[in-house]
């Protein structure tokens, strides 16, 4: 009982973030004439929030299968790093869990299991996955029913909820490591440059900052062993 | 088949290998050293680049009030440790912006 409430508790933020961007999802579904049913097997086979989005507005472009899953393939390749920062982490390897933890790792649930708290136990990061998965799903249920129902205001407000998530997540890690500091300042800068450049594609441009200041900062010399790390 | 349901059985074969696989390289491998400090950066890189400049581009407000919501996150972590009320009012100074 004590893990699902600790679960919750984490999933709040989460859920907060997923369930207007998941009416969105929905209303942007009905808008492009899908059927109910391809919009929630989006939501609940998929299991992507930006690759959603973005697949769906390139079937509304009319864009070839093949290019589109090619896409989902470089916007999600983060992923596989992410993942494998999580199986790192965990307290115990137990590979019954594995097809169970690793189908709703989102950016968000990954966030939440790894960033701050070493050794998370394979229930909770599932619980915390099944919470934000059915916010997810039945978000975008809801948005496709009933989303013209609600405030547009309201939804675009509640978008910053996963930003400010981050944002209160990092803070703290980067005031204890000055390492973490630089490492998220350099990744901000080196994704901004990139995006705003326009030379590669969203995924890559993700990929190549979050990489390349990793790297960086692994190469720093250290000082004075140990006073500085983050372990 | 159509395509809208190919296309929603591929992404979920591509999304699923990659959040499954890294699970079994891990349990085969232990890593150390370099490639461990590595990873570990990971989770923060992957964070900052989440944020920034997303942050400034995807919110439909006026910039002013994202990076209100934006300082009154950071410092409110800097001293708690706590996320839910940095959710719960960015939202809401998001949210008067709008009314503003």
């Amino acid at each position: 009982m004590k893990i699902i409430y600790k679960a919750f508790k984490q999933s709040i933020p989460i859920i907060t973030g997923y369930i207007p961007v998941a009416i969105s999802f929905g209303i942007l579904c009905k808008t492009t004439n899908l059927n109910l049913w391809q919009s929630a097997m989006f939501s609940f086979i998929v299991f992507a929030g930006a690759a959603q989005f973005m697949s769906v507005k390139m079937l509304a472009l009319g864009v070839g299968s093949f290019e589109i899953i090619l896409a989902t393939f470089i916007m999600n390749f983060r992923m596989f790093f992410m993942s494998s920062v999580l199986a790192e982490n965990l307290k115990k390897k137990d590979k019954k869990w594995y097809p169970f933890i690793s189908f709703a790792l989102t950016d968000e649930v990954f966030t939440v299991s790894v960033v701050g708290q070493k050794n998370i136990n394979n229930l909770e990061v599932f619980l915390i996955q099944l919470f934000a998965y059915l916010a997810w799903g039945f978000g975008t249920i809801t948005g496709y029913l009933i989303g013209s129902l609600f405030s547009i205001n309201l939804l675009q407000s509640m978008e910053i909820a996963l930003y400010s998530l981050f944002i209160a997540l990092l803070t703290p890690e980067a005031k204890k490591s000055h390492r973490v500091f630089l490492l998220i300042i350099l990744s901000a800068l080196i994704n901004t440059m990139l995006k705003c450049g326009k030379l590669v594609s969203h995924g890559t441009s993700f990929i190549i900052a979050v990489l390349l200041s990793a790297l960086i900062t692994s190469f720093i010399p250290k000082k004075n062993k140990g006073s500085d790390q983050n372990e | 088949m159509n395509k809208v349901l190919f296309i929603i059985l591929a992404m979920f074969t591509i999304t699923y290998s990659l959040r499954l696989v890294p699970f079994y390289i891990f349990d085969k491998i232990k890593i150390n050293g370099k490639l461990k400090e590595f990873l570990s950066y990971i989770p923060y890189a992957a964070l900052s680049a989440i944020v920034f400049p997303d942050i400034f581009t995807s919110i439909n407000s006026e910039k002013i009030w994202i990076v209100l919501a934006m300082l009154f996150s950071i410092f409110w972590s800097l001293y708690k440790k706590d996320v839910i009320i940095p959710v719960f009012c960015s939202i809401i100074i998001i949210y008067i912006g709008k009314c503003i």
